[in-house]
């Protein structure tokens, strides 16, 4: 009769029910937690080669005891959209059953050397005995097959080591080259301004600063050959890169993301942060 | 199909005898005089005979008369704003008849004359069970994005929200199956078991309502446990007239323009009525520009919700006869809605996909709601008594389109339509009312329904199914002295489903591994009862009890029996289980009223016990399949919930306090508390509405002359609070207040209402908080900000001078 409340009314109605608890199942509704400390072995820089392993090293906790863990990796291709893709990407998962109110285990799967390469994504799922089900826990890393494009670039020179330093209203002038010998499908080049606690500012009203797809056909001046993508050839006005103005004593804070995939859909992405005084 | 001819044809037959066994006799005159209590003539009371239709208004000296009448029994309704309904039984014999008839002051909800829309003829006051009654002018008044929150104010009713452009009803913490919504004596079927899936309701063309707050599953049989909300005939028209009406419809908030009009007339007891409604609307806003959800913040750029946007086109055609032996309305109409989601609300959130793409556009996913229905009413004199029939079809065509989303599997014609689930239904109902004397009422019924349900796209939720259910019922009330009304009926009901084993490819990374049975085939027989035993009782002149104890029940729906696969509605994998029993609910519920001077008080305690309540359980198991021995995971972020049954109690009360202090103001005050429990776990039950309390201050102005009438302003407060009490896997719900402001009027030109505008300031203080009942709950999203409604409508009224 644990909090089994019954209001009288007025004496009007009977006890309808009094039933002891059949199965004894705890009040619990408290989730369990994946652990901010889970992480990728085996990924440096971001980046795995297809052909090795990848290890993920979970650590999860509950109040009174854990049930499941269930890991998915697969592919981001293009958001979550899960596109027409020439060649197949890698997809995996697994359940594991837990026990106890801690784990914290490291669980590893081969990436065959055939994978696409591209930005890929870990989530992780957990839930209790009670059948409370956690938040969910999302890892990133780019996979390299050796045949992705390869993005070089040479200026601003700290490109994606550090924060650049900008002045308002100055014009981000990359160089450098984006190579594919499988030919290059396009490139995408993307600047968005990073919020409070967001990797994207909602000031913004949802318009990245710059959003740019160049692709041969569109854009032949900004290639070489049909292989080789020049950054320094971005010089008609419209798709220059110009960062706003930004009050006095201010600053913002910028993401750059240069996205190249080739023709047989292999994907390799390259960010920097941008800082603007 | 057949069978619906085979009634219709008898139908005809029947009419066809009873034109030609009436035509002969003499008709007869009912007429009357309404007084109040100081035996002072009232004037404009509305009076109409339940059976024919044929309404009428009291003269400057409180006369009516209402002509053309055959011999039979009759309830004569009688109604004026301020004063309480009565209903009165008629035995015209072979004589004109002439009725004197008091109605007492009264200050409850009813602000304008609604039209009774009880089966049982019954008024408010004689039901043993808590109705509440809303009229046009409440609806208009009120309005919101949809029928369900317009409503959602009223004491022990709230919505299930996804968004704004989609609700379905909750009463006393009921909801989905729970709840039975009739139009004009035809249940509603559109996947009611779907949190997702809203009312197929154009709220414009709606004019009457009744609210069964309790069980009515021994009228309405399954699904009707919780509550039945029943839309009502629409007003008919006095002889001669023909009346057009237009509404321009603005919002704010998410720029929402509509227009909805209406042709309606009466020549010669041939009635007509045709509505065509159109809206458009844009994203919604919310007064924040971010939300948090899982541990992370995401950006709402403007405030505003990316894909929430909605189209809506209604139609509607109702004709009709009257004449002295009753009445045949045949209704068609159609429901169209197209509205977006969140796209958050479909797979992971992340930033990308949340920029904006276009106020008003409509991307993926979004859902295309079709809902065709024709209903055909019609009320016969058979002898001295009446049959009633109701005989209705739908095709309810939901199409649920999302961005291929299979991991893994391939599509051949790389479609966007993941789920359309074609729903066909049949429904006959037959009532006869057996002419018994003044204190004896009863009546014999029966109803058929037959359904059919066919699912495509390329997820699996539930599989194609019909079932049959037929039910009958008896109903008495009997009133042993002028004060008391008893009520006592049973019901017993046959049901049949049958759903199809499925079948479904499983492919792993692109790789075909095996068809894999998602669900196998279900055919169940069901018998089940129903009884209620209730009385009112005016205690005295004041105090007015009504009790009602009932048995009910409800069916498993086809979903909860079979059900494997993805709800994106819930963001939970179902799995149905195949040997669910019929919901059992043994419900207790009483209302007292106290009435003094301009003060009245209401209270309303209930209690109800299921001995197997079905609901989710979260099983922490991962979706999976076992092929050739081998374990895969089956593409899903959610655990498994398993459709499962368990007792539970129910239990809440509401209060309401209504005091007009003079000069057209009043004070009102609303209370409302529900409290569920499942008893095996102890837990509360799933999503069951916080406790709230409104606080009303209105004023209406008396004005009879002039060009500006019917002045009125209302400010309401709500104190929603937090709901703390969740089941596992439920956010809890921080409480919150809010400020609705509403005002208008109208135009006067000759004695004739030409114009009516009225103004609503809904979050009027623009307040961020979220709604726990809300679909969108699970992602953290805020509920819409301020919005100012705006609506202009405009009459034109021709009269034709009677022939008498």
């Amino acid at each position: 009769m644990k909090n089994f409340r019954i209001i009288i009314l007025l004496g009007l109605f009977a006890l309808a029910s009094c039933n002891k608890d059949e199965d004894a199942a705890p009040q619990d509704t408290t989730r369990p937690v994946i652990n901010s400390s889970t992480h990728l072995h085996g990924v440096i820089g971001g980046k795995i080669n297809a052909g090795n392993k990848l290890e993920i090293h979970y650590k999860v906790s509950d109040n009174l005891g854990l049930k499941e863990l269930k890991i998915d990796v697969h592919n981001n291709f293009d958001g979550h959209s899960h596109g027409r893709l020439a060649g197949t990407p890698y997809e995996w998962d697994t359940i594991i059953r837990l026990s106890g109110t801690l784990r914290e285990d490291e669980i590893e799967t081969w990436i065959p050397s055939t994978a696409l390469a591209g930005p890929y994504h870990v989530g992780l799922f957990v839930t209790d005995a009670a059948g409370n089900q956690g938040n969910s826990f999302y890892l990133d890393f780019n996979l390299s097959n050796g045949s992705e494009p390869v993005i070089n670039i040479t200026a601003p020179a700290n490109f994606g080591l550090g924060e650049i330093d900008m002045k308002p209203l100055d014009t981000l002038r990359l160089a450098g080259t984006a190579t594919d010998p499988d030919q290059i499908e396009k490139v995408k080049i993307e600047v968005e301004e990073e919020g409070e606690h967001m990797r994207i500012s909602s000031a913004t009203d949802g318009e990245p600063l710059y959003k740019r797809e160049f692709k041969i056909s569109t854009h032949p001046s900004l290639f070489t050959d049909a292989n080789t993508f020049q950054f320094a050839n971005i010089i008609n006005p419209g798709d220059l890169i110009k960062l706003p103005s930004v009050a006095p004593g201010t600053s913002k804070h910028f993401h750059v993301k240069i996205i190249v995939s080739d023709k047989l859909g292999n994907v390799r992405m390259r960010e920097g942060e941008l800082h603007v005084e | 199909m057949t069978f619906k001819f085979s009634i219709h044809l008898k139908c005809i037959l029947i009419l066809c005898l009873f034109i030609t066994s009436v035509i002969n006799a003499q008709p007869l005159v009912l007429s009357g005089r309404v007084l109040d209590e100081n035996k002072q003539p009232l004037q404009s009371a509305t009076v109409y005979l339940h059976e024919t239709l044929q309404a009428g208004l009291t003269d400057s000296l409180g006369f009516f008369s209402l002509k053309g009448l055959s011999p039979g029994v009759y309830h004569l309704h009688v109604q004026l704003i301020g004063y309480e309904k009565i209903s009165k039984w008629v035995n015209l014999k072979t004589d004109d008849v002439f009725i004197e008839t008091e109605l007492k002051e009264s200050i409850g909800q009813l602000q304008e004359v609604v039209i009774e829309a009880d089966r049982n003829k019954f008024s408010e006051k004689e039901s043993s069970q808590p109705i509440i009654q809303v009229g046009k002018e409440y609806i208009r008044r009120n309005n919101g994005n949809t029928l369900m929150e317009t409503l959602d104010r009223l004491p022990g009713v709230s919505s299930i929200n996804t968004g704004v452009g989609v609700s379905k009803p909750v009463i006393r913490g009921l909801s989905f199956q729970r709840v039975l919504v009739a139009d004009q004596g035809i249940k509603q079927e559109g996947q009611q078991w779907g949190a997702d899936h809203g009312l197929e309701i154009d709220q414009y063309g709606v004019e009457n309502i009744e609210i069964i707050k309790g069980p009515g599953s021994l009228l309405y049989g399954s699904d009707a446990i919780g509550g039945v909300i029943s839309l009502g005939k629409p007003n008919i028209l006095q002889e001669g007239t023909h009346l057009s009406e237009s509404r321009l419809i603005y919002k704010t908030n998410n720029h929402t323009y509509g227009i909805t009009s209406t042709a309606k007339g009466n020549k010669k007891g041939f009635v007509y009525q045709a509505r065509v409604t159109g809206l458009s609307y844009g994203d919604y806003r919310v007064p924040s520009d971010t939300f948090y959800y899982q541990d992370t913040y995401f950006p709402l750029f403007g405030g505003r919700l990316k894909n929430t946007a909605g189209r809506e086109v209604h139609s509607n055609l109702m004709l009709g006869v009257h004449r002295k032996w009753g009445y045949t309305h045949l209704t068609i109409s159609n429901y169209h809605q197209k509205v977006g989601l969140f796209t958050g609300a479909i797979g992971r959130v992340t930033t990308d996909r949340l920029f904006q793409d276009g106020r008003r556009n409509i991307g993926l996913p979004f859902q295309q709601i079709n809902h065709f229905k024709v209903i055909s009413n019609t009320t016969l004199q058979l002898g001295k008594g009446w049959l009633e029939s109701d005989l209705g079809y739908q095709h309810n065509d939901r199409q649920e389109r999302s961005v291929p989303h299979t991991h893994g599997q391939p599509l051949p014609d790389n479609s966007t339509l993941a789920l359309r689930l074609q729903l066909q239904s049949i429904s006959a109902g037959l009532r006869y009312f057996v002419p018994k004397g003044h204190r004896h009422t009863l009546v014999f019924g029966a109803q058929l329904s037959q359904q059919n349900n066919r699912p495509s796209g390329f997820e699996f939720l539930l599989p194609s199914f019909s079932s049959t259910q037929l039910g009958i019922f008896m109903l008495h009330k009997y009133k042993p002295i002028d004060h008391l009304t008893i009520h006592i009926g049973a019901r017993i009901e046959t049901a049949r489903q049958i759903a199809d084993r499925s079948i479904f490819p499983f492919y792993r990374r692109f790789v075909f591994i095996d068809s894999v049975e998602r669900n196998s085939r279900v055919a169940r027989r069901y018998l089940n009862y129903a009884a209620a035993f209730g009385l009112s009782w005016d205690l005295t002149r004041r105090l007015h009890l009504k009790l009602n104890a009932a048995k009910s029940y409800r069916l498993p729906v086809v979903p909860e029996l079979t059900a494997n696969g993805m709800h994106h509605a819930t963001f939970r994998f179902e799995k149905g289980n195949p040997n669910l029993e019929p919901e059992q609910g043994y419900q207790f519920d009483a209302e007292f009223k106290y009435q003094i001077g301009g003060l009245s008080m209401q209270y309303s305690p209930f209690l109800y016990y299921f001995s197997n309540y079905l609901f989710q359980r979260p099983t922490g198991l991962f979706p999976r399949v076992e092929i050739d021995g081998a374990l895969y995971a089956l593409p899903s972020t959610s655990q498994v919930f398993e459709h499962t049954q368990t007792k539970a109690q129910i239990t809440g009360q509401e209060v309401q306090v209504e005091w007009a202090i003079g000069s057209g103001w009043k004070i009102s005050q609303n209370m409302e508390w529900v409290w569920g429990e499942n008893l095996s776990t102890g837990l509360p039950l799933p999503y069951m509405p916080p406790a709230s309390y409104f606080s009303g201050l209105s004023w209406q102005s008396g004005k009879q002359r002039g060009k500006i009438r019917k002045l009125y302003f209302e400010a309401n407060m709500g104190i929603i609070s937090a709901q703390k009490r969740v089941e596992r896997n439920e956010w809890s719900t921080p409480g919150y207040q809010m400020l609705h402001l509403s005002g208008g009027f109208s135009l006067y030109h000759k004695q004739e209402e030409i114009v009516q505008v009225s103004l609503q300031c809904r979050n009027a203080t623009n307040t961020l908080y979220f709604n726990h009942l809300s679909r969108y709950r699970i992602l953290n999203l805020p509920e819409p900000g301020v919005n100012f409604i705006v609506q202009l409508s405009w009459k034109l009224e021709k009269k034709h001078k009677a022939k008498s």
